[in-house]
């Protein structure tokens, strides 16, 4: 599906700071099936741009369309992973990735087929009843996120969804990405802080700029896929990363400290 | 867990030799401290003749009663007042300032107005059980993770789908331990109603082997009352472990 953000503005009021802009003139253009990458300082209101397209959070102007047409409340469509995972601790690993179409009605057997699709997807054949809190965090996060592919949605949100893991299981959890995304065709706004991660996944990546959070550039990621990890180490890859972290850097030497940690 | 278990029983065996020594060579007089022999005796005795048996029926029916009707409610209105801004401002001062008061303290105010059946007992184990799992089921509705709400959201979930099938699960460890609370509380306002007010019941036998200086049949009733509470507890947790299997092999503090 193809999703379209126009002039995006969102002001928070808040009772000691006041009001604050924290998104303004935001404009975001992905066509169907594409990989998309949003990098930006910490605080650059990242977060707030995928909870509004979520519909977890209200937007103050602009318009979000999805095919065109105009899109508000949360709606399974559109399915978010978080850095924390959000698995239900109190739910087996089959019935948190069931949970979605248990919450629209889906009958049992469609259920388990659809459980079952997802959980040899993400390689987590044998889990099925184990709880949460008896699987690493890799395994959660892919939990996470064969429960939001288990809605079928048209736009698959990420917000940080490896930050919170080791370097290692961090590469493993990208191209496992990178396998569902290509098998499932899903449109991805993948938002995360880490330069290198967003061009290694990514057709495009947009640059935001803080205060008020807008799009800065957008820079096109023309790697050959499927990538593999070595394309990191490429001359190509090399340029682009510096380009985009001498962008974040000039525009917000605040952060900039942050940024290249 | 069988060297668990010997190793917890090592200190009350000790004091029940003492208590027996000290009985048996002192020169108290056992309308003071009976022997641990004695009571046991009384005990089988009370068991056998059906006292203990009809009276714990009559304790149990209302302190259970009681019990129940006062968590309902509280675990009915703490989901609510937890989970909207509305009911807590509402209802805030006037549960802590109610809270405050000494339950066992309304106990006159109670039999004046509901008189001493079991009316006044049942409504007054009510009262006290419904402040013992209001406060931590608010508490536990106001502390779900916000991002489970927010991932139920995200998957459709409505406002009534999220209650049943978020906070509910996700608040049931702190609505438990509030319900463990009531039933051991419940018992104790029971038999303080009972030495009170009553003519039956395990308070009134207690206060029936005073009134006899049977001390006993006093001592007996004390370990059944142990016993009763013991294993109300014993079964909360039983259930907590059935209810939420997913605290298995976590630290249950609950």
């Amino acid at each position: 599906m193809e999703m379209n953000v126009q002039n995006l503005k969102k002001v928070v009021n808040n009772s000691k700071l006041g009001s604050m802009t924290i998104l303004a003139d935001l404009n975001i253009r992905i066509t169907a099936g594409e990989f998309v990458s949003v990098v930006g300082p910490s605080g650059c209101g990242k977060t707030t741009l995928l909870e509004i397209v979520a519909g977890l959070q209200e937007k103050t102007e602009g318009n979000i369309m999805i095919d065109n047409i105009p899109i508000d409340k949360s709606c399974a469509n559109r399915a978010i992973v978080f850095q924390q995972y959000g698995l239900f601790p109190w739910l087996t690993v089959k019935k948190n990735i069931e949970y979605g179409p248990k919450i629209r009605g889906v009958s049992r057997a469609q259920r388990r087929h659809i459980s079952r699709i997802y959980i040899e997807m993400v390689g987590l054949e044998g889990f099925e009843t184990h709880y949460p809190h008896e699987l690493s965090g890799g395994m959660q996060q892919r939990v996470a996120l064969a429960r939001a592919m288990a809605n079928k949605p048209d736009i698959l949100l990420l917000d940080e969804p490896f930050s919170a893991l080791d370097a290692q299981t961090r590469e493993n959890c990208q191209l496992e990405l990178l396998a569902l995304w290509r098998k499932t065709h899903v449109t991805v706004l993948f938002v995360t802080h880490d330069i290198g991660e967003a061009l290694y996944l990514s057709d495009r990546v947009f640059v935001m700029s803080a205060h008020p959070g807008t799009i800065q550039a957008c820079i096109p990621v023309d790697l050959e896929r499927p990538r593999i990890p070595s394309v990191r180490m490429t001359s190509s890859f090399y340029q682009k990363e510096k380009l985009i972290r001498n962008m974040i850097g000039n525009r917000n030497n605040i952060n900039e400290n942050k940024v290249l940690a | 867990m069988k060297t668990k278990f010997w190793h917890s029983i090592v200190l009350p065996i000790l004091i029940l030799i003492v208590w027996d020594l000290f009985t048996r060579f002192s020169t108290i007089s056992p309308f003071i401290l009976p022997d641990p022999l004695s009571i046991a005796i009384k005990f089988i005795e009370n068991m056998k003749n059906g006292e203990f048996f009809s009276n714990t029926m009559i304790s149990l029916k209302r302190s259970m009663g009681g019990f129940l009707v006062g968590s309902f409610l509280g675990i009915a209105s703490g989901i609510l007042i937890g989970w909207s801004t509305f009911w807590e401002h509402l209802t805030d001062l006037l549960i802590n300032f109610v809270r405050s008061v000494p339950k066992t303290a309304l106990a006159p105010l109670f039999i004046v107005w509901f008189g001493i059946g079991d009316t006044s007992k049942i409504l007054l184990i009510a009262f006290s059980s419904y402040f013992f799992t209001v406060i931590p089921t608010i508490e536990g509705v106001k502390n779900v993770d916000t991002i489970l709400v927010k991932s139920a959201q995200s998957m459709g979930a409505g406002q009534w789908q999220i209650m049943t099938t978020v906070i509910l699960p996700a608040s049931l460890p702190s609505i438990f331990a509030g319900i463990r609370l009531a039933v051991t509380t419940s018992l104790l306002v029971l038999v303080m109603v009972e030495i009170i007010a009553g003519n039956d019941g395990l308070g009134f036998m207690l206060e029936e082997a005073r009134g006899n200086l049977n001390m006993a049949t006093m001592f007996a009733t004390l370990l059944l009352l142990g016993i009763l509470g013991y294993a109300l507890d014993s079964f909360m947790q039983f259930m907590g472990k059935i209810l939420m299997p997913w605290r298995k092999g976590k630290t249950i503090s609950v």
